[in-house]
């Protein structure tokens, strides 16, 4: 039998995050912070159409963590050799 | 050689040993020779569970010092021929014994059952450790709380390190109700949260509270919800209980109000 997935409620999103938080063993506003810095730094090489997605997940000893960035133009420049 | 289950969670009071009382009946019924063990050593129910409380001599304690035989501690179900169960009835076997201490006396008697359940103490203390350590597989009870399921993607993660590969999951006391009207968890959030395989959901019933040791009405829904996780025990698949069923529809939408009502 497939099973309706409910709306997740704001609560439930609360216990998604804080399970999160377990999983990986971080602070409250580690993936907050983890994913403006992310952000940024994709920015001063992108034009950024939409926020960046970011999983982090933990298998036994390693992290894996995945970003998905979706841009719509690459910046270009010159680096100086000086 | 029996499989062995252990039956745990990391919250306590969510109805583990009620959950092992019933499927272990159940599966006996089925014509599976079925061994129950409380493995809950200083905060047992087991016995009180089946009702059988005043028939305890022996208990695991008894078997592990070496005072009795396993065979001489078993107590025979009264509804269930195939059904015996393996009580702990003493405060001082807490710290006493290991897993392998359990397992190898498990071990001499497994040939002689389909299947060993096992009930594990809430927590990850030591009494967790000893009885998932005897099992082959694990099944992680939950409720729809949300302290319930933190405790058990824990309790998975740990159960996981181990090297215990199969671990499931059993919705207990889910409210349809509340599902139907967005406000409980439902089955299929929780197997995406906790990223693990659901063997059953077992419907809120008042005729599991108000067992006291005797056998469930086969009328009950919480008897058809406790048939379904036998059915996928035994053959790896099958249908998973609705709890929403009886509350969708015209005469479902009056069943729910009256519920929040209440």
């Amino acid at each position: 039998m497939a099973f309706r997935k409910n709306k997740k409620s704001e609560e439930f999103l609360r216990l998604e995050n804080l399970i999160e938080k377990d999983r990986l063993g971080t602070t409250c506003d580690f993936s907050t912070l983890f994913k403006i810095d992310i952000e940024n730094l994709f920015s001063e090489y992108c034009e950024l159409s939409d926020k960046p997605i970011i999983s982090l997940t933990r298998e036994k000893d390693t992290f894996i963590i995945s970003v998905t960035v979706k841009a719509n133009r690459i910046k270009t420049f010159a680096v100086s050799k000086n | 050689m029996a499989r062995k289950i252990v039956f745990t969670s990391g919250k306590g009071g969510v109805g583990k040993t009620t959950l092992v009382s019933q499927i272990g009946r159940k599966l006996a019924s089925l014509n599976n020779r079925v061994l129950l063990v409380d493995a809950d050593f200083s905060l047992n129910n087991l016995d009180l569970a089946l009702g059988v409380e005043n028939f305890v001599v022996y208990d695991l304690f008894d078997v592990l010092s070496g005072n009795c035989r396993i065979r001489q501690a078993f107590i025979k179900d009264k509804y269930e021929k195939n059904l015996y169960i393996l009580p702990s009835d003493k405060l001082s076997a807490n710290s006493s014994f290991s897993a392998q201490n359990i397992k190898t006396a498990l071990l001499g008697v497994s040939k002689l059952f389909d299947f060993i359940l096992i009930d594990s103490p809430a927590g990850i203390d030591n009494g967790f450790k000893r009885a998932v350590l005897c099992a082959d597989e694990a099944v992680v009870v939950i409720n729809s709380s949300f302290e319930s399921l933190r405790d058990a993607d824990k309790v998975i993660n740990i159960i996981k390190s181990y090297d215990i590969d199969k671990v499931s999951l059993i919705l207990n006391r889910a409210r349809g109700d509340l599902m139907m009207s967005g406000y409980g968890v439902s089955a299929e959030n929780v197997k995406d949260l906790l990223k693990c395989s659901l063997l059953g959901v077992v419907p809120d019933s008042d005729a599991l509270l108000t067992l006291d040791g005797k056998k469930l009405s086969r009328l009950s829904s919480a008897d058809k919800a406790i048939s379904m996780i036998c059915n996928k025990i035994l053959t790896g698949r099958g249908d998973i209980y609705d709890p929403t069923l009886k509350y969708k529809g015209f005469f479902g939408s009056i069943k729910r109000s009256l519920r929040k009502s209440n």
